[in-house]
Order: structure tokens, then sequence, then C-alpha cells
């Protein structure tokens, strides 16, 4: 029974695929001082994650059975602290929240929640739904969002994983102020190592052996969302989900055009910008009520009171797209070609087999099975002796 | 009065709604304590009320399947957590809603994985019989459901299903009509893909799936038949719809028609939505067709692809009425069949309230079958345990 677990529920967008690369890739260093990070493949807390909230992710959902109990097993199983980490748990009804919990055992829980503030969430999670195969107009989708009714999939979507003092009232209700620690992520333009040394503070853990920065996701400009939205147009019904995760989230996006941006960042027009400051000034206040250990300091998740210019992604510059597709255009020939040199290759060695495999078949004796064999295709009584013969000698994958 | 006095009259399997249940008793509030969501407390009404076996005391301990229902998480993407209206509620959370006014997709929600906890585990295949030596031989090919019912059907009169000297079937539909059956195939084999996602996709490809050419099927049994043997070895038979394509597959080969059961899109689509959720248990879904009622209503090609349906429906129809000008193989029945699609006004989805009745009723056979009761646990903190 682990003496103590730090359950990471999110939110999206605040640096947790950064800090799970790092975690899954020192998971032997953290083993070695008392730590585990379970799981046997980077994405398995995203697995129990959608295992334990019964969620369909584009196919993926086909290998989370079972997931989430693996993890708890792993969990109950182990003697010091154990971590689970994904930014999708805040999802989680109250129901699945307590199962989760339970499942875990006797173990004392710290529940961990790291928070940016909404006026850089809400692009951020625009972004998050194109790189998810939507279509959706950045003012659709603020609209959507800002709509008290939440009726759309995207609202709903939005605030189950966004929505701080709800996520804890759903997650939190059980547990004591101090088992409840919130992070804050430091404003933009704040040195890169100070929000893993936030996770490293919540979590207890050496600074050094949470450094995935080189993992960090790629955060698209407003000339490249907008070409990638009119993207997703075109491939929707015709590229499935594995290829797209492969050729236009990790290959496009990923490695090519959120690692140059070029164009103008994503942010809030200013009516929208005094809305999230207004709201985030209520939860910060609930939050602060609530006394739960702080990491950081709450006032980092209101917005600042002068927005930051804005530059409309629905209305972008052609010229700007037009070098972003330039760009992709280039990044998806070369990997082309790439993948073209390995297709060659294989055919390379795929014929040195075959020339094998002939070698082995040119015997006199092969010839002679391979002809009584055609026989029985068109001729009884061979058939019905190739039959027997099988019989006799039993099913062998190497004879014919 | 509080949702626990109405969560109370719903487990002894009153129908009230919350609002007539408020209504009768103003001072009723919502429980802000109560973990039950209006989507949970929504679907234990409606199958109190939709139970078509009569009033929910016909269904044995209501009070525990309502019990199942309500601690049964909602799958998939939607709301979290909606509270019944009325609640004294935060200032943040999804909106509170009247139960009764939650759309059948959001019931379907929480009915999908209580019928997912309830339904038995399929069977373990039993291995083939080896099929007899003497008999006549045949293969079907073409629309897959049509294709199984001719397989059966003849397999029932002591044919045999193999390649020797076999007689050869091509079974062709319209393209809406052998989609239809395509898309139920690919369900059963574990698709979530939607009907119209469905359209979409074969249109953004431009390509008909490959049962459905039947001149290009028949083509290629032709070649691989012995020249001497081909002419009475093969059969092309066209039907506007399923029963009409066995109906006229078997009278060709002089062989009595049986009933035939035409995919019924409702339960395709709760089949669809058993998909979605992460693997567990194989499930046995056959309960899902015998709950099907009255005629079955086929569904129509979504507007905006109809007029590509319709140039590929009649090219498939000039293919065939070509090769049986040619005499290269008899064709029953009127080629152009193929190219003549079902009419614009029929359903272009499914609708979510057809399968919400068709999940309550499954719910319903699956509890009375007394599966349930005994393998079935399930913990107030929601845990499952399958059965």
């Amino acid at each position: 029974m682990a003496q103590r677990v730090l359950l990471h529920v999110g939110t999206p967008k605040t640096g947790t695929s950064a800090l799970q690369h790092a975690l899954f890739a020192h998971r032997e260093a953290l083993a070695a001082e008392g730590v585990l990070y379970p799981g046997d493949r980077f994405d398995a807390h995203f697995l129990g994650a959608l295992d334990l909230l019964q969620l369909p992710w584009g196919g993926l959902e086909a290998e989370a059975g079972g997931a989430w109990d693996r993890l708890a097993s792993a969990v109950r199983d182990w003697p010091e602290t154990a971590i689970i980490s994904h930014e999708i748990l805040g999802r989680a009804t109250r129901q699945q929240a307590a199962r989760a919990l339970a499942s875990l055992g006797e173990t004392r829980v710290e529940l961990v929640l790291s928070a940016r503030d909404l006026a850089r969430q809400l692009p951020a999670e625009w972004q998050e739904n194109l790189k998810h195969r939507r279509t959706i107009a950045f003012t659709d989708f603020l609209d959507a969002v800002r709509d008290p009714s939440r009726s759309t999939e995207i609202a709903q979507w939005f605030w189950s994983v966004q929505e701080l003092p709800d996520i804890l009232d759903r997650w939190a209700g059980g547990l004591a102020p101090e088992q409840v620690h919130v992070l804050t992520v430091p404003p933009a333009g704040s040195p890169p190592d100070v929000l893993a040394s936030r996770f490293a503070t919540s979590f207890g853990l050496d600074p050094a052996l949470l450094d995935g920065r080189d993992r960090a996701n790629a955060s698209l400009g407003v000339a490249e969302s907008a070409l990638l939205r009119v993207l997703n147009e075109r491939l929707d019904p015709v590229l499935p989900n594995h290829h797209y995760r492969q050729f236009v989230r990790e290959e496009l996006v990923h490695r090519n055009l959120g690692t140059h941006r070029a164009s103008a960042r994503l942010t809030l027009p200013a009516p929208v910008h005094a809305w999230a400051r207004e709201l985030s000034t209520a939860w910060v206040a609930e939050l602060r009520d609530r006394r739960y250990a702080v990491v950081g300091d709450l006032e980092e998740l209101v917005p600042a009171a002068d927005p930051p210019a804005f530059v409309d992604p629905d209305a972008a510059d052609p010229a700007q797209v037009v070098e972003a597709a330039l760009r992709a255009l280039t990044a998806s020939v070369l990997e082309n070609a790439r993948l073209r040199d390995v297709e060659i290759h294989l055919h390379g060695d795929i014929a040195d087999l075959m020339g094998q495999l002939d070698a082995a078949h040119s015997t006199r004796v092969y010839r002679a099975k391979e002809r009584l064999v055609r026989a029985g295709e068109v001729n009884l009584v061979a058939r019905t002796g190739l039959g027997v013969y099988r019989r006799l000698r039993g099913r062998s994958s190497r004879s014919t | 009065m509080t949702t626990s006095s109405w969560v109370e009259a719903l487990r002894a399997g009153e129908a009230r709604t919350w609002r007539s249940f408020r209504a009768a008793d103003p001072a009723a509030v919502a429980d802000p304590t109560g973990q039950a969501t209006a989507g949970q407390l929504e679907l234990v009404r409606r199958l109190a009320v939709g139970d078509p076996g009569g009033p929910a005391a016909v269904l044995p301990d209501f009070a525990r399947l309502a019990d199942l229902v309500l601690a049964t998480p909602a799958a998939g993407r939607g709301t979290v957590d909606a509270p019944v209206a009325a609640a004294a509620r935060a200032p943040w959370g999804t909106p509170a809603v009247e139960p009764d006014a939650l759309p059948a997709s959001e019931l379907l929600r929480v009915a999908v994985p209580v019928l997912s906890a309830l339904l038995p585990a399929a069977p373990v295949p039993a291995p083939a019989p080896r099929p007899p030596w003497r008999g006549r031989r045949f293969v079907v090919h073409g629309a897959p459901g049509a294709a199984s019912a001719v397989a059966d059907a003849l397999t029932a009169r002591g044919w045999v299903h193999g390649p020797y000297r076999a007689t050869h079937l091509v079974l062709g539909c319209p393209l809406d009509a052998g989609l239809e059956q395509v898309w139920a195939r690919r369900v059963a084999a574990g698709s979530v893909r939607g009907w119209q996602r469905t359209w979409q996709v074969l249109h953004a490809r431009d390509a008909v799936p490959p049962p459905l050419a039947t001149a290009a099927v028949a083509s290629r049994v032709l070649a691989m038949l012995p020249s001497r043997r081909r002419s009475p070895r093969l059969h092309v038979v066209v039907g506007s719809d399923l029963t009409s394509t066995v109906d006229a597959a078997l009278t060709a080969l002089e062989v009595p028609p049986g009933s035939v059961v035409a995919a019924d899109a409702p339960a395709v689509d709760l089949r669809r939505r058993l998909n979605a959720l992460p693997p567990g248990r194989a499930l046995d879904t056959t309960a899902l067709d015998r709950t099907a009622p009255g005629p079955v209503v086929p569904l129509g090609v979504p507007g905006r692809h109809r007029a590509w349906a319709q140039r590929r429906a009649a090219e498939q129809a000039a293919a065939l009425a070509e090769a049986a000008g040619a005499g290269n193989y008899p064709v029953h029945g009127d080629p152009q069949v193929l190219g003549r699609l079902r009419g614009p006004d029929l359903p272009t989805r499914v609708d979510p309230a057809d399968t919400l009745a068709r999940a309550l009723e499954a719910i319903g056979a699956a509890w009375r079958a007394g599966r349930a009761p005994q393998e079935a646990t399930h913990s107030t903190t929601g845990e499952r345990t399958h059965p």
C-alpha cells in the first residue's frame, strides 16, 4: 500500500505534457527515490483516464479497457509515494472521482490541480480543439463557451476541464484543504524552469527530474491556427484518425508549425478578456476561501487588466497563412521523401527474403507437393488423399 | 421535501416527473449533497414509464435496478453532473435542468453503460462443425446482410458452404439498401461510425464499398471459375432491398424462402454506442435484435450525398446491364433496380429517441432475464463490477 498518492487531475494546457514526459523519462530514477510513476507506456495514464471516464477518443479507447484498474493496482502495491497524472481527469463526475479515490485503497491522496489564467486558457483550448480535428471558428468557440446554457459539446468539455471551483468540488469534496494543492502557472515571459520548480514543490521532488521542456506542446500563432482549421475541413472525411495523429498533429503541428511560430500570438478580444478577468476574480476569491495549499500565487490566475493586442484568427492575414502553408508543405514533402526512402529500403529487404524463400522452395520434393496441392483444388480424389495425409501428419505451418 | 424523496418514489416504481413532484409540493428543493444526476434520475423514471411489459413493479426488484442506474456514471462527452432544477446551486458547474427535458442523447449516455453492465457475456464460439462431404456447395458474394441470410437458408436446407464445384451467388442491392447492410455489418464488427458519417466518408473517397459493386464482384468470381463451368455456376441476383434480394436468390436456386430479419437502424445505433465504451468483456448483443418492435423503417441517403449516390448507383446499374446483355452470366431481376435509390422523404439519421426506446427495452429485457441480480454488483461510490 502506497503511503501517499499525488493525483494530478488537470487542468489541460498547464504544462502537463512536459511534466508527464519528464516523469515517464525519469521513472527509474524516481523509483530509486521511492516515487512510482506507474505504467509501461507513455500514455498509460491517459488510457487510465479514458477508462475511468468512459470516454471515446478517436479509437484510442479501444486500448483503454482495464487501464485505470492497472494504474490503481500498481499504486496500491507500491510501498512509498506514487504519482498519477492526466489533465483530462479533471472532467470526472463525482461518482467517477469517488470510484478513482476508492480504488486507491487507504492511501493518503494529495490532489494536485495546476491552473492558468483564462485569458491564455481560452485560446489554448480553441487551439487544442483544432488539433483534434475540429473546424469551429474562434468567434463561435468563444460564443459557445460564454453561452450560460452550455448546450454545446464544446462548452461542456471546456468547463468540465477548466472550471476550477467545480473540478475541485467534484474531486476534493471529501479531502481536507491541506490535501489539495493548487499550482498556478506563472505569467507569460517567466523563466521556463519556474513551472517545473512549482511542480517539484507540489510533488516533493528534485526539480531536475521534472525538466520536460523538450516535450512541451507546441503553441500555434494566428496564421498557423487559421491554416490548421482550413486543413481540417479538407481532411476530415478522408483521413483516418491514426494518420491524422501522426501526420497532422505530430508532424505538422508539433514538429513544424508550432516550433517556428511566425505570426501573432492568439489572444482574446477585449470584451471577452474583461469577462474572463471578472470570472477569474470570482474563482480566485472562492479558492482563497477554501484554504487549499497553493503553490505559486492565486493572483496569477487573474488575467492582466490591460488586454494584449488582439489579431482575429477568423480573418487572418492571407499572406501569413500562405507562408504557414508553404512551411507545412515543405515539411510534408520532406517527410514524404523520408518515408519513401524507408519504403525503398524495406522493398529491398523483402526482395532479399523472397529470394531466400524461393531458394528454399526450389527442391524437387517441394515442387511435387505443390503440384499435389494444386491438383486437390480440382480433383476430388487428390483432395481426399491430401486431406487424409494432413490428418495423419498433423497440422504444421511449415508443410504444404 | 428534497430530491431524496423523489429518488425514493422513483425506486418504488413511481413515474412522476421532478416537475410534477415539485408542483405537488412547492417546498420541494433539490438536495445539493445527492450524487445522482438529472440524467440518471430521468433514466430511472423512463424505465418505470417506458416498460412495455406493464408498470414498473413488473420488473423484478425495480429498486435495485434503480440503484444500478443511479450508480452508473454517464459515458462519453456531454454534461458533467447536471443537477436537477430548483437546486440550490453554486455559481459554477453544469446548469440545472428539468430532467424530463433532457434530450435522448443525454439519457443514452447513462443507458448505454447500464445496458453494458447488464448484457451477458458473449458465448465462447463453438468450433465450426466439419462440413458434410456430400451436398450442393455454394458461395455467396455481395451485399453482406442478404448474403448472410441466403447462406443461413441454404445451410438449413443441407447445402454446404465451400468453393469446390460450388454455385456462386452474387447479390446486388441499390447503393442505399446495400450500404445499410454494410453499416450494420461493420458495427457488428466493432465500428463506432454513424450512418451520416459513413456516407460522408464514402462520398469523400468517391468509392462504393467493394461488396456493393455488383458487376465487378461478378466479374471477379467469373474469372476464378474454370471456363467450362462458368455459366451454370454463377448467378447474379438483384433486389430492391434485403428481403426481396434474399427471396429472389432462394427462388433462383429453387429453395423455399424463409423469414428474413432486416437491419434495424436503432439497434445498429445502439450497438454502435456500446462499441464506443472502452472495452471490457465481450457482450452478447443478440437480445437487441429480439426486442425489435414493429416494421423496420429504412434510412435514406443524407441530402448532400444524394446526387453523388444517385450517380454511382446508376453506374452500377449500367455496368450490370451491360454484363447481362453480353450473356456472361444469368441475372435474376432487373439490373436497373441497382440504380433506384429510396425516396428522399426517409429519415437520414437515426433518431436518438428511437435508440433510447430500444435501450430501455433492452435494459428491461436483460433485467428480466435474471442475469443481473446475481452477477452485477455496484457500490454506492459508482464502482462497477463487471459481471
